[in-house]
């Protein structure tokens, strides 16, 4: 027992992520149908994420064909050299290499968010400084959350490519809290690459690089002596700014951009080079644009246009992703002060209202949200969060048997299985809110620390 | 709680707005209320259960779904089909003396004599050390007007449920075989089925009907189907276990439950109904209760032996099996003396196949879910679920309100101030400011105590993990040591509790808001699992909501004679709480999964090891979930309510 306490205390990190690992390849090699069982679970694998799916256009692939002919692949080109190096999925040793894979994918993210915690752009930002910083969880428990998050276990083994947009997003944040951005702006273009909603991020993202480049700048004409690392080791409170000494923003924004645009450019290029033509990009890009697959998932799209007289389909389509597009631009502006929550809260707006909706991007949501740990306080005290996360849990347990007496016993139908993902949709936005109204009340209550503890009414 | 104000004029409005609200939300009261709430959702679950027989709560069945015309065609089965129908009786009584394989090869002669294509199964389950063997027998008929896309089964056990040979019931099929196949009207086809056994042959016939492939392995070994045809339409079985003199009955019970408590449409229960009894003339009755004279009573014991054998899972004839297959079937089976004879059934079955024959698409329209009263009479689920819904709801409660007490700095709850200034002294106070005026309210109110999760959460994980291990010892152990096993288990869930809470509360030094915690997330689960259940099972969750109430109001126990009791209370009040204590103590263990076993055997007046064995049997063969239900999240829950219990006992005195 002291011996174990003595080596995580000496490695904590090693021997959390080593036991993340051993336990997901424990669960496939246990359970040795598990991963396929989850590959096939709606909740899991969508049209534009499924690992089976992938498989038919590896086939294709690997076959000289064009992988779109059938419209049945939907993903993105460069994921086909990548999975075609493994060996085949129907084979044990394929199980194992894809489990593998995924494993590392899940470990890397972890170590992205490890970083973001490090970074401390949580509480501390350019103009701002939470009062309540020395609440935050040690980085290690933000990995551990999203390591043994049940929703990330399950994702991992069922295989979605939505893996992979995850762990870009994450890179791509965790760069930014390091002021680095070309990389963070080359990690956004691949996630969009592969997924295209993190398009939506990138004012968030952009905000948030920004942020840190002045923090870091800031830092390095306040005590010239220091190495200019962006860890916020013995950095406290806020830094006297020097406007003069600033980066310009509109020459920042235009390096953004520029990198994003000639990154994706670049990945454009390249996947045509790999492919007799150019169809997929209306395979990969249009499909969650117009949403032709109705496939059942546990978001709130689909069950609302099947139900929808063809002639209505564009127009609410357009209102759908005007609804998600209108959330980016004004979240910057409202977190202003806290850029690394406004990236947190647009992840939750997509994660929740995203057209092919998924368990694993709200499993990393909700993850991320431990990112946002030093304002727990406010909100487990005040909001509803453990009722919210009851609810999750029933939503999660009734979603699979609704789900079964629908498709299997045929004693349900597709409105028990709806009205699942409105609760769990409700649940997560719960949660969602829950998460605004802490991270704002905190900056109110750093400028009126009297208002502290006190409950809110309208004056 | 506003203990004193000092405002200046206009902002008294405000401070007493502000008062108030942190009143409500804080009352003690509202916290005091939860264990209420959830008492009442359980008087209430259960006394819902009681008035579903009345009418206003039940309604008089229907037929939903127009094609099914029930008892619209005139039969002709009669005349020299009883002939026929006597003279294979006897033939079945020559078979029954004879060996298994000439018996078999007997049944296919007739079979195909009368012109249709048969096959045999071989099946073999090994469970528990005990050998289920036999071969199904089927024969394909082949409707003149049908295009092999759809079928209906007809059935008839070599042996009924009860293990009687049934004569008079292979004798029947075989007469319909022969009768129906000089039809043109069929526009399905029909499969004659002879199971070897009422639970296990049909099992393996319908499961290898729904595979492609079927894997041997070392407790199953059922051969693949050489004859096929399309889609199950639903399945009809005859046990009519009477031997070649004859034997007329007075009415048909309708068996229904499938596994797990799966019904079939209610429609097809509607058409057996209302041709047996409209146009034949025969009465009906459901789960055996014979004379049903449509009282309260009556309804109310239908209404109980149907929510008793559907929360037990198990099958209860040979149409059981068909139900998770989404095919629904029922058993007509004979009961007491009268004056139907054979050819009256055979006119019945002739009518209900005529009516499946009509359908154009699977039983949709009517009911899935339903809680029959009598044969014509129902309960639907909207009216019965809010029951199962109200005991999930009382754990949900209780775990909400665990949660926001563990949130909150300890008050000592078993002292009674005598009057509020001895109160207001027990508690701290707070300064609140708000703009210039100050309003005092318990420290309780504003502080919220930062909860530690980790130990809760690993100890609730961990406990739900270890119900795997009693599981597992009683599906998967030899039948000679199930007994003991069980024995075993009753003993070691006696003493976990207290050896769990000895571990939480010594070695990793649990506080008493950590342990609430626990309690708090086992409920939440519990209830989660058993809100998810209703909708699969709605009696299996009922009963295990009411046989784990308990749970939901479990607190540690505590000594009323010691010190700090001595002050507030007399002896005689004392003594009522000790009391009181030994009482819940001894509810709770009476209440363990176990012990409801062996009172259940008693109950029902059966061994505990054929019990233990059907349990092991219909789990690993027809995936019966019970006894997952039971050893996985109830007893789990359970021994969290355990540790509960006796946390206080162990907690280091400082």
């Amino acid at each position: 027992m002291d011996a174990l306490r003595t080596v995580y205390n000496d490695h904590p990190k090693t021997v959390l992520f080593g036991s993340a690992a051993a336990l997901r390849i424990l669960l496939a090699v246990t359970f040795s149908g598990l991963p396929d069982l989850l590959t096939g679970r709606v909740e899991i694998s969508t049209p534009v994420n499924s690992f089976k799916r992938l498989q038919e256009g590896l086939f294709l692939y690997e076959r000289g064909l064009d992988p779109y002919d059938g419209g049945i692949f939907h993903q993105a080109p460069l994921l086909l050299p990548l999975f075609s190096l493994l060996p085949s999925s129907s084979t044990w040793i394929g199980r194992l290499a894809s489990i593998l894979l995924f494993t590392g994918l899940d470990l890397l993210t972890a170590d992205c968010l490890y970083q973001i915690a490090e970074s401390s752009a949580a509480h501390t930002s350019r103009l701002f400084s939470s009062p309540r910083k020395d609440r935050t969880w040690h980085p290690i428990s933000v990995a551990a959350v999203y390591l043994f998050n049940p929703f990330t276990l399950l994702t991992c083994l069922g295989r979605p490519s939505t893996v992979f947009t995850t762990f870009f997003t994450a890179l791509s944040v965790s760069h930014a809290c390091r002021a680095q951005t070309v990389t963070a702006a080359f990690a956004l273009a691949i996630a969009s690459y592969m997924s295209l909603h993190p398009v939506l991020l990138l004012p968030p993202v952009g905000m948030l690089c920004y942020d840190r480049l002045c923090v870091q700048i800031a830092r390095k004409a306040h005590s010239p002596s220091a190495d200019g690392d962006a860890r916020g080791n013995g950095f406290n409170g806020k830094v006297a700014i020097d406007q003069r000494t600033q980066p310009k923003a509109l020459a920042f924004s235009t390096q953004m951009l520029g990198t994003f645009a000639i990154a994706l450019a670049f990945l454009f290029a390249l996947s045509r080079l790999l492919l007799p033509s150019w169809q997929f990009i209306p395979s990969v890009y249009m499909i969650p644009l117009t949403m032709p697959d109705l496939t059942p998932n546990p978001g709130l799209w689909w069950y609302f246009f099947i139900e929808m007289f063809d002639a209505f389909r564009e127009f609410f389509l357009g209102v759908f992703w005007l609804h998600m597009l209108s959330y980016s631009v004004p979240f910057c502006l409202r977190f202003q002060k806290q850029p690394l929550a406004a990236v947190v809260l647009m992840m939750g707006v997509v994660a929740v209202f995203e057209p092919y909706a998924n368990v694993g991007d709200a499993g990393a949501w909700l993850s991320c949200l431990a990112l946002l740990s030093h304002v727990f306080e406010v909100s487990s005290a005040h909001r509803y969060t453990f009722p919210a996360l009851a609810t999750l849990l029933y939503a999660a347990l009734l979603g699979p048997a609704f789900h079964h007496l629908w498709i299997y016993a045929g004693s349900g139908n597709a409105n028990f299985f709806y009205a699942i993902t409105l609760v769990w949709s409700l649940a997560l936005l719960i949660l969602l809110t829950d998460a605004v109204y802490s991270v704002l009340r905190d900056e109110w209550e750093a400028e009126r620390p009297e208002g502290k503890g006190k409950d809110v009414r309208q004056i | 709680m506003p203990l004193r104000t000092s405002s200046k004029g206009s902002s008294r409005v405000n401070i007493e707005t502000v008062a108030r609200l942190l009143t409500i939300r804080n009352s003690p009261i509202l916290l005091r209320l939860p264990p209420f709430v959830s008492a009442l959702c359980l008087v209430v679950g259960i006394a819902w259960l009681f008035i579903l027989p009345l009418n206003e709560y039940s309604r008089q069945t229907y037929v939903s779904e127009n094609a099914i015309l029930p008892g619209q065609v005139h039969t002709y089965f009669g005349g020299s089909e009883h002939n026929v129908f006597r003279a294979y009786r006897h033939e079945v009584y020559q078979m029954a003396q004879w060996s298994q394989a000439d018996r078999l090869a007997a049944i296919e002669g007739i079979m195909r004599d009368i012109g249709l294509k048969s096959a045999r199964q071989p099946y073999r389950y090994t469970v528990a050390g005990e050998d289920i063997q036999g071969t199904n027998v089927y024969a394909l008929l082949q409707g003149p007007r049908a295009d092999a896309t759809e079928a209906m089964v007809l059935m008839a056990a070599w042996r009924n449920f009860d293990g009687e040979i049934n004569h008079s019931g292979v004798a029947l099929a075989l007469t319909m075989a022969r009768y129906f196949k000089r039809w043109s009207i069929w526009s399905k086809d029909i499969i004659i089925l002879i199971p070897a056994d009422s639970t296990y042959g049909s099992e393996a016939w319908v499961s290898a009907y729904h595979s492609t492939a079927t894997e041997v392995t070392a407790w199953r070994n059922v051969s693949e189907l050489s004859i096929k045809a399309g889609a199950l339409q639903a399945a009809v079985a005859i046990d009519y276990p009477v031997g070649p003199w004859g034997h007329r009955f007075d009415k048909l019970d309708i068996l229904y439950d499938g596994i797990n408590g799966a019904l079939p449409n209610l429609d097809l229960l509607n058409t057996a109904v209302s041709i047996a009894s409209g146009q034949m003339g025969i009465g009906c009755s459901i789960h055996g209760v014979a004379a049903h004279s449509d009282s309260y009573q009556d309804r109310l014991k239908t209404l109980a032996r149907g929510v008793m054998t559907q929360s037990a899972g198990h099958a209860t004839g040979p149409h059981s099996a068909f139900m998770p297959y989404h095919v629904d079937a029922i058993t007509l089976k004979t009961v007491g003396d009268g004056w139907h004879d054979e050819m009256s059934l055979g006119r019945t079955t002739e009518s209900i196949f005529r009516s499946i024959n009509n359908l154009l698409e699977h039983l949709h329209q009517s009911f899935f879910f339903y809680i029959l009263l009598n044969a014509n009479r129902f309960v639907s689920i909207g009216n019965y679920l809010p029951a199962a819904m109200l005991m999930a709801g009382n754990f949900t409660i209780a775990a909400l309100a665990l949660w926001l007490q563990s949130g909150r700095a300890p008050m000592t709850p078993t002292t009674k101030p005598a009057d509020t200034a001895s109160k207001l002294d027990g508690l701290q106070l707070e300064k609140v400011k708000l703009g210039d005026a100050v309003v005092l309210v318990p420290i309780q109110a504003t502080k919220p105590m930062i909860r530690h999760l980790f130990l809760p959460v690993l100890a609730a994980l961990a406990v739900h993990l270890f119900g795997v291990l009693p599981l597992k010892a009683l599906v998967s152990l030899h039948r000679d040591y199930l007994t003991l096993s069980l024995q075993a288990i009753a003993l070691a869930s006696y003493l976990l509790p207290s050896l769990l809470s000895i571990l939480l509360v010594r070695t990793l030094s649990a506080s008493t808001q950590q342990i609430q915690i626990l309690q708090s997330l086992s409920l939440l689960l519990l209830s989660a699992v058993l809100a998810t259940l209703a909708t699969l099972n709605f009696s299996l969750a009922f009963v295990v909501g009411v046989l784990a109430w308990p749970l939901a109001f479990v607190r540690p126990l505590f000594n009323p004679f010691a010190a700090s009791m001595t002050l507030t209370s007399t002896n005689l009040h004392r003594s009522l709480l000790l009391a009181g204590q030994l009482l819940v103590t001894a509810l709770y263990l009476a209440l363990s999964p176990a012990t409801v076993l062996y009172i259940l055997t008693r109950y029902f007046d059966t061994s505990v090891q054929w019990t233990l064995l059907e349990m092991a049997k219909a789990w690993q063969i027809q995936g019966v979930y019970t006894a997952l239900v039971v050893w996985a999240i109830w007893w789990p829950a359970w021994i969290v309510g355990g540790v509960v219990l006796t946390s206080s006992a162990w907690k280091p005195r400082s």
